[in-house]
């Protein structure tokens, strides 16, 4: 971990320490900015008992600019386009050097509780959600038994 | 803390050249050593003038000086001008009983916790100093004031008329007076009246409290005014600062300027002295003053001319549609540029 700035090896070890509740976030072996997420799907969402897997970079101008962070596993949601990019404020101009890689995650995990079709990244998924939401949570239950468990 | 002592090659000095005023038309240098007492300066004066030591009191920052503090202890530099008076001691025998006998202890103790108490952005050095604060009275302008009570917190410093004294100067003849503050920066030696621009979110780190933004425990450090006293250290905050200005993410305050809040966004915690930019260097500073001034000007009504490299910003005074840019007209382009026909006016 030579080089590493002290504010990242605190994170990580903070998160190894203490890890938040349906989140898990190991560093690489052979690069510590780079991190292997899960999230569990949470209850009462349509994402519940699917595990989805997400990467996280942390940029040489981290904490000045923000994680970059994308999902790995397929899912139906607004706000997350095929890709795997998330739409979500504080990784975008929102974000401010105070967060930190746990605070992004709850974040990550509190938009799959509620999504916001307002505010669309995947367009297509944003209509399906606003003209009949619960034929769009029953899509996005589907795709979390087929990709996500 | 010897560093207000070094003289410019570096070199650490155990005596240093002090002046001593007594009046406009009276002033004393003396070379003392960093180990030597008040008392010591006071017997070295009483030969030079012929006057008892105990008639002389001396006066550094508003504060008499009590005979058993040593010069070490007051972190004064090298040619410091300290100002001095004459009085028969029974008229304040009982003053000077309580200045040696809780005194003493007190003074270097209340003087150990002052040193880098403030930090200042100095000119004339380009950087940050550990400041001094120093106090001169209102009417005659001298140092010869002694304060009725400290200051406890920069209102008292900053605001005026906050704090009286007695001052001690022929003119003055011991009438009350209202005190003045001021800060020097004790990186270099100036004038006596010379000012440094005093920082007052920089602190010094004694909690070692964590920078919020890279969780070292460096000092000084800048303390936002937020309710929770959030802590940058002074490499994270220049980083902050210029993330900032290069996404034009500052805000415009009618009370504080262009200013930044604490990174972790809570309320009231912005930056309320512009003087704390000059941190990010001469270039960075510029910047921000540009952007500052835009911002001003269009938050105002007032428009920017488009014109390539003019940018001039200029409040409109006639609802009229189209003006004339001031700067350009003047000529402050090539006069071959082609883009000053199609830019010099600017639509609204």
């Amino acid at each position: 971990m030579a080089g590493l700035p002290r504010r990242i090896i605190k994170e990580t070890q903070r998160l190894m320490q203490e890890p938040v509740s349906g989140i898990t976030a190991l560093p690489d072996e052979n690069n510590a900015r780079y991190f292997h997420v899960t999230v569990i799907g949470p209850k009462e969402s349509p994402y519940e008992n699917g595990t989805f897997k997400l990467e996280l970079f942390l940029p040489e101008e981290y904490p000045m600019s923000a994680p970059k962070v994308r999902f790995l596993t397929k899912i139906y949601h607004p706000n997350i386009d095929k890709l795997g990019r998330i739409c979500l404020d504080i990784l975008k101009d929102k974000w401010s050097p105070a967060l930190q890689i746990r605070t992004v995650l709850l974040s990550i995990q509190a938009l799959l509780s509620a999504p916001n079709p307002d505010d669309p990244l995947a367009n297509e998924v944003a209509d399906a959600w606003k003209s009949d939401e619960s034929q769009a949570i029953e899509t996005a239950k589907a795709w979390t038994q087929k990709h996500a468990i | 803390m010897f560093r207000a002592l070094r003289n410019r090659s570096g070199l650490q000095m155990s005596t240093i050249l002090l002046t001593v005023k007594f009046s406009s038309s009276c002033s004393c240098p003396v070379d003392v050593d960093l180990e030597s007492s008040v008392l010591d300066v006071k017997s070295t004066l009483s030969k030079q003038l012929q006057i008892p030591a105990e008639e002389i009191q001396i006066i550094l920052a508003g504060r008499i000086l009590a005979d058993k503090s040593t010069i070490k202890d007051l972190c004064i530099g090298n040619c410091s001008v300290l100002h001095a008076f004459t009085q028969k001691p029974p008229e304040f025998d009982v003053k000077v009983g309580n200045e040696s006998a809780d005194g003493n202890t007190n003074t270097s103790v209340r003087k150990g916790e002052l040193r880098y108490q403030y930090f200042v952005f100095c000119k004339e050095c380009q950087c940050l100093q550990p400041g001094k604060l120093r106090v001169s009275c209102q009417s005659c302008k001298s140092g010869y004031i002694i304060l009725y009570r400290d200051p406890d917190n920069f209102d008292d410093v900053q605001q005026r008329g906050r704090i009286n004294g007695e001052c001690k100067s022929e003119q003055c003849n011991g009438q009350q007076r209202e005190v003045e503050f001021y800060f020097k920066c004790t990186g270099h030696q100036g004038e006596e009246r010379e000012t440094a621009a005093v920082l007052k979110h920089v602190r010094p780190n004694r909690k070692h409290r964590l920078c919020v933004v890279c969780s070292e425990t460096g000092s000084p450090v800048m303390v936002f005014p937020c309710e929770r006293r959030h802590v940058i250290c002074l490499d994270c905050f220049k980083s902050y600062c210029v993330v900032r200005l290069n996404d034009r993410g500052f805000t415009e305050n009618e009370n504080v300027g262009y200013s930044l809040p604490c990174p972790v966004g809570c309320p009231n915690s912005l930056i309320e002295d512009p003087h704390h930019f000059c941190l990010l260097g001469v270039d960075q500073y510029e910047r921000y003053k540009s952007f500052a001034t835009e911002e001003y000007v269009l938050q105002n009504g007032g428009v920017l001319c488009p014109a390539v490299g003019c940018g001039s910003g200029f409040l409109l005074t006639e609802a009229s549609r189209k003006v004339t840019c001031p700067t350009c007209q003047k000529g402050s382009h090539q006069k071959d540029d082609p883009t000053i026909d199609n830019y010099h006016t600017v639509s609204l």
